[in-house]
């Protein structure tokens, strides 16, 4: 077995007071081990909602369906007991906003530690000891264990925040935003850390719609765009050339590239797409594009999803 | 007139409370008398140098009385706010958390609790198991714990969604651990609040179980019961039903109010937080 986690046919769905929302629809992906993905897509494409939906986490007005297989396992009908295991200990999972993720009234090593000793994966004695190592292998100073999340800076929040799910070196890891509101320094830091975590043994799954980064960081990109993954693609092929259309207007768009918008807006999500949601949008769409469904073609190592392929 | 700000008033409501604890725990050696010994020939005797508050009834010291008087009443009220504000914060608690039947049904049990009339019940309950410190403790607990767990209930269903607790969510794999740790952390302020309150509640409780011969039991010296006692010679000596009557405003007021104060204090406190 090659994938780490294979989504199929993932469907993720809300109900509201104004009917059914669609957050993400007809997604299948495969993910390869030991290796950086970034799923890069805009604000409400439903790139965070797949996450949530990966560590079985969804809002209580929310319903999946589909299927998510991870080492082996169907997530979608494991128990709540058997998942509280998987969670942190097999998947783990960094929250965006460290500021506010991060218990205010905790100290700091107790937030870190707490995951591995409810996990038993350390004891209560070790966790001195473990705090230290966890916090000088994110370049953090080892006093910080006696603090207090508001002591802290934006990129510091984000760094503990970070060691406290990844603190078992979870095999999946995945970050949501781990680099937004932070400087330069701070992204870089961040980038080294889940370059390490990669290094030592885990997979990051970086939701991000930071382009530059996605660039720098990852070794295989999904583009989310309306709700559905169009593209799977290795970084260097992806940047070459863009397959589908919307992954070319997001490079473009991106300011060493010309900063050059895409017209329209995103869409909205209230009825079950039929066909590709970019479409209204699209400056390359066919005349077929306006009513039949749209596949996802295989082409070499890379997935679109587009009738032009 | 200046205006006394909230902190000063909550030292000062503390600083009262606890003189009137002091003064009970150190009854025996701040009373001049023995509270109950009686004096048949120094009946309805009114203040005098010798007697501060005069004698009651039964020529027993009303000043030693109302310096005993506390004990049982702060003692009982304090275990029947602990006992239910615990039955309170784990049930409120699980029915925050949860979403499904748990929530349906401890909210079913929570109503059932909060529409029985509370002082009807409590005499029935020590009708039944009979007047003694341990029937008035149930009784108040039974009838106190729903108001607690009401409250918490809507405190935890809003902590449960802050980013923290979800966040938390992903690591640990105890829900107990995740809700009575963490979630519980951010409802200190409010249980503070709510332990000073109830415990001004249920004094006043006891004091009138007392006063209508079902709780505390003569010759307890209880400022429910002194009154229950005097109200007979009110007439002739006002001051056996005034001094415990003044202690009991004294108390529950000071309770209740410092609650209060708490709670302008914690959403004082809120606001300059949320504006950070």
């Amino acid at each position: 077995m090659s994938h780490l986690l294979s989504i199929k046919d993932l469907e993720v769905t809300f109900r509201t007071a104004e009917g059914t929302g669609y957050a993400v629809t007809d997604v299948s992906a495969d993910l390869k081990p030991h290796q950086i993905t970034t799923i890069l897509g805009e604000s409400g494409s439903g790139k965070s909602v797949l996450g949530s939906a990966i560590v079985q986490l969804l809002a209580p007005n929310a319903s999946a369906k589909g299927s998510i297989r991870f080492q082996d396992r169907e997530l979608t009908t494991l128990s709540a007991k058997e998942m509280d295991r998987i969670r942190g200990t097999e998947i783990g999972w960094v929250a965006q906003n460290p500021q506010s993720a991060l218990n205010s009234v905790f100290q700091i090593g107790t937030l870190i530690a707490e995951g591995p000793i409810h996990h038993k994966y350390i004891t209560k004695n070790e966790k001195p000891t473990f705090v230290r190592k966890i916090l000088t292998s994110l370049r953090l100073p080892e006093k910080l264990d006696k603090q207090y999340s508001f002591e802290l800076s934006g990129g510091m929040a984000q760094r503990v925040l970070i060691a406290s799910g990844s603190g078992m070196v979870p095999p999946l890891l995945i970050l949501d935003e781990p680099t937004k509101g932070l400087d330069d320094n701070n992204v870089a830091a961040v980038k080294r850390i889940i370059e390490d975590l990669a290094a030592r043994g885990s997979t990051p799954l970086v939701i991000t719609h930071d382009v530059d980064l996605a660039e720098e960081l990852a070794d295989e990109i999904w583009i989310f765009y309306g709700s559905q993954l169009v593209e799977q693609a290795p970084k260097e092929a992806f940047f070459k050339q863009p397959l589908h259309p919307y992954s070319k207007g997001l490079i473009d768009a991106t300011p060493k590239r010309g900063l050059v918008p895409i017209p329209g807006e995103s869409p909205a999500f209230n009825t079950r797409p039929v066909r590709c949601t970019y479409y209204p949008r699209c400056p390359a769409a066919l005349e077929i594009c306006r009513n039949q469904a749209c596949p996802t073609v295989t082409l070499d190592n890379r997935r679109v999803k587009c009738l032009r392929y | 007139m200046k205006k006394i700000s909230t902190k000063a008033s909550i030292y000062f409501l503390i600083a009262v409370i606890a003189i009137i604890i002091v003064i009970n725990i150190f009854a025996p050696l701040i009373a001049p008398y023995d509270p109950t010994a009686t004096q048949m020939t120094l009946r309805n005797e009114l203040p005098s140098s010798v007697h501060w508050f005069g004698t009651d009834g039964l020529g027993r010291d009303v000043l030693s009385r109302v310096i005993y008087g506390g004990r049982g009443s702060l003692f009982i009220s304090f275990f029947a706010t602990c006992l239910s504000m615990l039955i309170g914060i784990f049930i409120g608690g699980l029915a925050g958390w949860y979403d499904n039947w748990v929530d349906h049904s401890l909210q079913v049990l929570m109503s059932l609790f909060q529409s029985l009339p509370g002082l009807s019940i409590s005499i029935a309950v020590v009708g039944v198991l009979g007047p003694s410190n341990y029937s008035i403790l149930i009784a108040l607990t039974l009838t106190g714990w729903s108001g607690v767990a009401r409250i918490v209930r809507s405190q935890v269903r809003e902590i449960k969604h802050k980013q923290y607790i979800e966040s938390a969510r992903t690591y640990l794999p105890s829900v107990f651990y995740l809700l009575f740790h963490h979630v519980l952390s951010a409802l200190w302020p409010t249980l503070a609040v709510l332990t000073a309150q109830r415990m001004g509640r249920m004094m006043l409780s006891i004091s009138a179980l007392s006063f209508i011969g079902v709780g505390l039991q003569p010759p307890t010296p209880d400022w429910g019961v002194m009154i229950q006692d005097a109200k007979t010679y009110v007439i002739q000596q006002p001051w056996a039903l005034i001094a415990p009557a003044v202690m009991i405003c004294i108390a529950a007021f000071c309770l209740t109010r410092l609650g209060e104060r708490l709670r302008d204090y914690r959403d004082a406190q809120m606001r300059t937080m949320e504006n950070m």
